[in-house]
C-alpha cells in the first residue's frame, strides 16, 4: 500500500471505529440500567417501571441499531486494508476477536432479538433473564475486544517460531495488563455517558413541564447516581493507568507528560484531547458532587437542569478524546515495539481505499443522522410513545 | 484440529447461507406492494435478521483466527466485491430498522436493495473465490439473486417447503466448502483456544438460536419495534 493509502486506510479505520465507539458506549451504558428497571418491574408489578423499561429500552435499541451496523464493518476492515495484521499477528490478533464474534456478538444478537420480539410472548421471568443475559454478552464483549485492542498495546504472551509470531501463553494473553487498566477505564466511561445521558434526557423532560414528572424525577435521580459513581470512577481509573503506561508505553507517557522522548513516538497533539477528556471529567465529578450536596434543590433548579441536557454530548467528546490518545499514542506501532502501522497494510490501490472511504463514509454519515434523529424524537415524544408494541396474549 | 475448525468455518458459513438467504429473498420482494404487504413481509423476517446476520460475522471471525493467512491472501482480490457486499448489508439492515419509525418507503427501498446486493454479491464472491473468473461470478450472481427470490417465497409459503429448498442449499454448500480446507492454519495453541472455548458455547448458542425460532412461529401481527 502506498503512502496515501495507509493515510487513507487510517482514516477509513479511526472514522468507523470513532463512530461505533459512540453507539457500542451508549449501549453499556444504557443495558445494566434497563436491566434494573425490568428487574424492578418484575418484582413490584408497578406500573412505572414498566413504563421506565419500555422507555428507556426503546432508546437502547434504536441506538444499538447503528451500533451493530457500524460494528460489522470493523471487522472486515481488517482483512481488507490491514492484512498485515492477520498475516504476521494472526495467531494471536484473530482468536479473541473470533471469541468475541461467537460468545458474545452471536449470542447478544440472537438474545436481544428474543427480547424485542418477547414483550407478551414469552413468560415474564424468562423475558427479565434475557435483558440480563442481553447485558451480559455486551459486556463479554467489550472484554474480547479488549483483549485484542490489549495486545496491539502491550503485545504479551506470544513466541517466535520458525520466523513467525504464535500464542504461547493464554493465560497472559487474557489478563495483560494492557487490557485489564483499559476495560476498566472504558467500562467506568460508558456507564458515565449512559447515566449522564438518561440524566440529561430525564432534565429536559422536567424543564419542559411535559406532565411526567415522577418518572423524570425517579429517572433523572437514577441516571444522576449511575453517571455521578461512573464518572468519579472513570477518573480514578484513567490515572491508575499511568503506572502501567510508564513501563509498557514509555514514547506515549513521555509525549503526554510533556518529557523529551527518543526513537518512534506519537504526534504532540494527543496532548489535547488528553486535555479535553480530563476537562470533561472534572465538569461532570463537579455536576455529581452539586447533585450529591444540594440534592432537591439542585433536582429542582432550571439553571440545572438545563446545565444537564447540555452535559449530554461531554461524555460522547471524551469517550472519542481517550481513545484518540490511546490510539494514536500507540503510532507508529499498530502493535507495540511489534509491527509498525506501515508494515500491516493490504496490498490493495490507493483507488480501491479511497472508493471504500468515500462509500462507507456516505452511508455512514446517513445512517448516524438517521438515528440520532430518531433517539432525538423519540426523547422528545417522552414516554407516551408506544412501543415493543404487542398486548400481553 | 485444523480440519474440526474448518467444519466449524464452514457450519457457520452455511448457516448464514441458509438463514439468511431466505431473508434476501423476503426482502427482495418488499420492492413493491402496499404497507399492508410489505409489514406482512418484513414482520416475517425482522426478528430474526439479527439472529441469522450473527453467523456470517461468527464465520468471518474464525476464519481470520484459524486461518489468517488465507483471509490476507485472498481478500484483496475480492476488495471491492466485498466492500459492495457491505454497504449492501449496511442499507438493508438500516431499512428493517428504521421502517418502523421513519419513511417506510425509503426504508423498504433500501431493504430491497441491501438484498439483491447481498445475495448477487455473495453469488459473486464465492465463485470468483473458488474459479478466478469474472464472467461465470457475473452469471452466479443473477442465478444466486434467482435462487433467493424463490427461497424467500418458499419461506413465505411456510416452513417446510423453505426448510427442503434450505436444506439442498446447505448441502450443495457444504459439500463444496468441505473439500476446500485453506492450506495455512494458524498455530496449534491458536486453535486449542478457539476449540475450547467455541465447543462447549456452541449447544447454548444453537438452543437460543432454535428459541428465537420457535417464538417467531405465531406471526408477529402488531406493529412491534420494527
Amino acid at each position: 500500500m502506498t503512502g496515501t493509502a495507509t493515510d487513507l486506510a487510517r482514516i477509513e479505520f479511526a472514522g468507523t471505529a470513532a463512530v461505533h465507539f459512540l453507539f457500542a458506549a451508549l449501549t453499556l451504558g444504557l443495558l445494566p440500567v434497563v436491566a434494573v428497571l425490568q428487574t424492578r418491574w418484575a418484582r413490584t408489578g408497578a406500573p412505572i417501571w414498566e413504563r421506565m423499561t419500555k422507555f428507556w429500552g426503546n432508546l437502547y435499541v434504536i441506538n444499538y441499531a447503528l451500533g451493530i451496523i457500524t460494528g460489522l464493518v470493523m471487522e472486515f476492515q481488517f482483512g481488507l486494508n490491514w492484512s498485515g495484521l492477520p498475516n504476521t499477528v494472526g495467531n494471536l490478533f484473530g482468536a479473541p476477536l473470533a471469541l468475541e464474534t461467537i460468545l458474545a456478538f452471536f449470542a447478544e444478537s440472537t438474545l436481544l432479538g428474543l427480547w424485542i420480539l418477547g414483550w407478551g410472548r414469552i413468560p415474564a421471568k424468562l423475558h427479565l433473564t434475557l435483558i440480563w443475559l442481553v447485558t451480559l454478552t455486551a459486556y463479554i464483549s467489550a472484554f474480547w475486544i479488549m483483549v485484542t485492542n490489549g495486545f496491539m498495546q502491550h503485545p504479551v504472551g506470544y513466541a517466535i517460531k520458525n520466523g513467525s509470531i504464535v500464542l504461547d501463553n493464554w493465560g497472559a494473553l487474557l489478563t495483560n495488563s494492557g487490557m485489564f487498566y483499559g476495560l476498566i477505564h472504558l467500562v467506568a466511561g460508558a456507564l458515565a455517558t449512559g447515566g449522564f445521558f438518561i440524566a440529561g434526557v430525564s432534565a429536559y423532560h422536567l424543564a419542559r413541564r411535559t406532565g411526567e414528572d415522577e418518572f423524570f424525577r425517579r429517572s433523572l435521580r437514577l441516571g444522576l447516581i449511575t453517571g455521578g459513581a461512573a464518572s468519579l470512577l472513570t477518573v480514578a481509573l484513567g490515572f491508575a493507568q499511568y503506572g502501567y503506561l510508564k513501563s509498557a508505553q514509555p514514547a506515549k507517557y513521555n509525549v503526554i507528560n510533556g518529557k523529551p522522548v527518543t526513537g518512534p513516538a506519537p504526534p504532540g497533539w494527543i496532548t489535547t484531547p488528553l486535555n479535553l477528556m480530563l476537562g470533561i471529567g472534572v465538569i461532570l465529578v463537579v455536576i455529581a458532587l452539586a447533585a450529591v450536596l444540594f440534592r432537591d434543590q439542585f433536582l429542582r433548579s432550571r439553571i440545572a437542569q438545563w446545565s444537564l441536557v447540555g452535559v449530554i454530548p461531554l461524555p460522547f467528546l471524551a469517550l472519542v478524546c481517550g481513545w484518540l490518545v490511546r490510539e494514536v499514542g500507540r503510532q507508529p506501532w499498530v502493535v507495540y515495539g511489534l509491527l509498525r502501522t506501515t508494515q500491516a497494510t493490504s496490498p490493495v490501490s490507493t483507488g480501491a481505499v479511497l472508493g471504500s472511504l468515500i462509500g462507507f463514509s456516505v452511508v455512514y454519515l446517513a445512517l448516524a443522522t438517521v438515528d440520532y434523529a430518531l433517539i432525538a424524537r423519540t426523547v422528545r415524544r417522552g414516554p407516551r410513545d408506544g412501543v415493543f408494541g404487542e398486548v400481553p396474549a | 484440529m485444523s480440519a474440526l475448525l474448518w467444519v466449524l468455518v464452514t457450519f457457520f458459513f452455511v448457516g448464514y447461507l441458509v438463514l439468511e438467504g431466505a431473508n434476501f429473498g423476503v426482502g427482495m420482494r418488499l420492492v413493491r406492494g402496499d404497507l399492508e404487504y410489505r409489514n406482512r413481509l418484513a414482520r416475517a423476517i425482522s426478528p430474526r435478521f439479527l439472529g441469522s446476520e450473527v453467523w456470517l460475522v461468527a464465520a468471518a471471525g474464525l476464519l481470520t483466527a484459524a486461518f489468517p493467512k488465507t483471509e490476507a491472501a485472498r481478500t484483496p482480490d475480492l476488495y471491492p466485491v466485498i466492500v459492495t457486499i457491505l454497504l449492501g448489508w449496511m442499507v438493508r439492515d438500516a431499512g428493517l430498522w428504521f421502517r418502523g419509525r421513519w419513511r417506510p418507503e425509503w426504508c423498504d427501498r433500501a431493504v430491497a436493495l441491501g438484498s439483491f446486493v447481498l445475495a448477487g454479491g455473495w453469488g459473486f464472491a464465492l465463485v470468483r473465490l473458488v474459479t478466478g473468473t469474472v464472467w461465470w461470478p457475473l452469471l452466479t450472481a443473477v442465478a444466486a439473486v434467482v435462487v433467493a427470490w424463490l427461497y424467500g417465497g418458499t419461506f413465505l409459503a411456510g416452513f417446510r417447503p423453505a426448510a427442503a429448498v434450505g436444506a439442498v442449499i446447505a448441502a450443495a454448500a457444504a459439500v463444496v466448502l468441505l473439500t476446500r480446507q485453506p492450506p495455512h492454519a494458524a498455530g496449534s495453541t491458536t486453535l486449542i483456544l478457539l476449540a475450547a472455548f467455541v465447543l462447549p458455547a456452541l449447544p447454548f448458542l444453537l438452543a437460543a438460536q432454535v428459541w428465537l425460532w420457535r417464538a417467531c412461529r405465531r406471526p408477529v401481527s402488531q406493529p412491534g419495534f420494527f
